[in-house]
């Protein structure tokens, strides 16, 4: 079954574009949503397994330098219209 | 989005071709004969077309989750709480009545006695009237480019009515009579547009529309048919009272003519023009515009693309005037309102662009109010997508609205006031952006559904 996550990050000044470029190339990341507010990304990340997710974390996003503050959710339903 | 998009255009070059099967029936028939066909065979084929499509629906469907008579008539009796709480059939039937048989007898009425060109200036009135309408109901902003757009459409019309007015017409536009009738339409057709979409789903329209997603287009069809059989029962009774009132001779003539055809009734609807109207300039058009509402990409609104696309169909229209029905209008003068009508579709789609809001809520909530949270921000006009987290917060919101004042309404009155609500915070999208890796035809999917390769 597949895993969906909501992840928000705080990305440093002057590095959005190049954070953004390092997430598009990761396969498991579905969208890339650059807002304002508290955050400033909002990934969509779906894996089939949640052991994926580490790989995800450690090998990937945790490389990316840029980022400043990471809060991942799961997404445990989704109602779209 | 690209393919839906190009339905939409298809669609209005179709309804924009409409003048040219009309006046050759004119020419024969009375236009309410032709308005009565049009709403018979229409309602009776997209009957047969939402028989054929629930049968297909139900097909090994459980009972719960079958699209029923029942289940459709049902919908008649809901509350329509956009449109002064009324019951639906009450709703249907006067959109039925003014916004479509009103309109389309003023339609035809001017384009027998002022033209094709002409009687765009009516389309033009009530796509003004309809900007205004949203305005002061907080749909749109009234920013720069909207002012923008509604000074080029004001243009537009004083050119086509002052060149028109110098050009040997059937009757001069300068006159009351064909003020009238063109005012009246714009005003019939802005009512159209404005209230064609005032009929949002019930909560528990909501909930079967998630288990059963052809719902909506299935009730979309049971209501343009419903509004056309409406349409066509109303219009004897209206003809009566119209020649009682004998308000022009020309037409209490073209009333006299409609009875006196009623026994050619089958004849005529067979005739290639009015089946052209029926099939090429009613049935698909409606059901493409439908199927493209149904099926449009959620990050981007239909609202908007239906509203700059609409433009195109007057533009057909006076091309199909000057061309295919040669009435008198100098071409330089028609390529100078085709170029002004093209600066307003860029302005309504920057004006559009400009006051949309995209945002993000996320909410904490109190135990046990999950689902009923759920339930109540799904059922909100605006919102697109709802989503129970595990982590900092519990739900997401995704919203889409068409204007600043609109979103502030759905945050102050809909999200605040959600059941068990303890916080709310708002986040704006700037922009969105797909994963490169994934093709555009894999792109939505799950991953565990995507080609390995890329997955």
């Amino acid at each position: 079954m597949a895993v969906k996550m909501a992840v928000l990050m705080k990305i440093k000044n002057g590095s959005m574009k190049s954070v953004i470029d390092s997430l598009a190339e990761i396969p498991e990341v579905t969208k890339i949503s650059s807002i304002t507010g508290d955050y400033d990304i909002l990934l969509d990340i779906e894996v089939e397994k949640p052991e994926q997710l580490q790989s995800i974390y450690l090998k990937k996003i945790d490389h990316i330098p840029g980022i400043i503050e990471i809060h991942s959710q799961f997404v445990l339903s989704e109602w779209e219209k | 989005m690209r393919n839906y998009l190009i339905v939409l255009i298809f669609i209005n070059i179709l309804w924009g071709i409409i003048p040219w099967p009309a006046t050759h029936l004119f020419l024969n028939y009375s236009i309410f004969t032709v308005i009565f066909i049009r709403f018979v065979m229409s309602a009776a084929i997209l009957a047969a077309i939402l028989t054929a499509f629930c049968v297909a629906t139900n097909i090994g469907a459980p009972c719960k989750n079958r699209i029923t008579l029942t289940r459709l008539i049902k919908y008649l009796r809901y509350s329509n709480k956009d449109f002064f709480c009324m019951p639906q059939w009450a709703y249907l039937m006067i959109v039925a009545v003014i916004g479509v048989n009103g309109q389309l007898i003023l339609f035809f009425w001017g384009l027998k006695t002022l033209g094709a060109i002409v009687i765009t200036i009516g389309f033009i009135i009530a796509l003004i009237i309809t900007a205004a309408a949203n305005w002061s109901m907080g749909k749109e902003d009234m920013s720069g480019f909207t002012l923008l757009y509604l000074f080029t459409m004001f243009i537009v019309m004083i050119i086509i009515g002052f060149i028109s007015g110098n050009e040997p017409h059937h009757e001069n536009i300068i006159s009351i009579q064909s003020m009238t009738v063109t005012v009246s339409y714009g005003l019939a057709y802005g009512f159209f547009f404005i209230t064609s979409g005032l009929d949002r789903m019930t909560n528990e329209e909501h909930f079967f529309t998630r288990e059963v997603p052809r719902y909506a287009l299935a009730r979309t069809i049971f209501k343009i048919t419903l509004i056309f059989a409406m349409a066509s029962v109303t219009l004897i009774p209206l003809l009566f009272v119209l020649k009682t009132a004998g308000i022009n001779p020309s037409l209490t003539e073209e009333i006299s003519g409609f009875f006196s055809q009623l026994h050619l009734l089958f004849k005529i609807s067979i005739m290639p023009n009015m089946l052209f109207i029926t099939v090429f300039c009613t049935i698909i058009p409606f059901l493409g515009y439908y199927y493209a509402a149904s099926r449009w990409p959620r990050n981007s609104s239909f609202e908007l693309w239906g509203g700059i696309t609409a433009m195109i169909e007057p533009i057909v229209n006076m091309l199909v005037g000057l061309y295919l029905l040669h009435e008198s209008f100098p071409e330089t003068w028609l390529y100078v309102v085709i170029v002004l009508m093209g600066i307003a579709i860029l302005m309504k789609y920057l004006s559009e662009t400009d006051s949309q809001v995209h945002s993000l809520i996320f909410i904490t909530s109190r135990p046990n109010y999950s689902k009923m949270i759920m339930k109540e921000a799904y059922c909100i006009k605006s919102v697109k997508n709802v989503k129970l987290l595990l982590g900092k917060y519990d739900f997401m919101v995704e919203i889409l609205s068409s204007s600043m004042k609109d979103f502030n309404d759905v945050v102050a009155n809909k999200i605040a006031r959600l059941p068990g609500l303890i916080s709310y915070s708002v986040n704006n999208i700037v922009s969105i952006s797909r994963n490169s890796s994934i093709p555009d035809a894999e792109k939505g999917m799950p991953a565990n559904k995507r080609n390995k390769t890329t997955a």
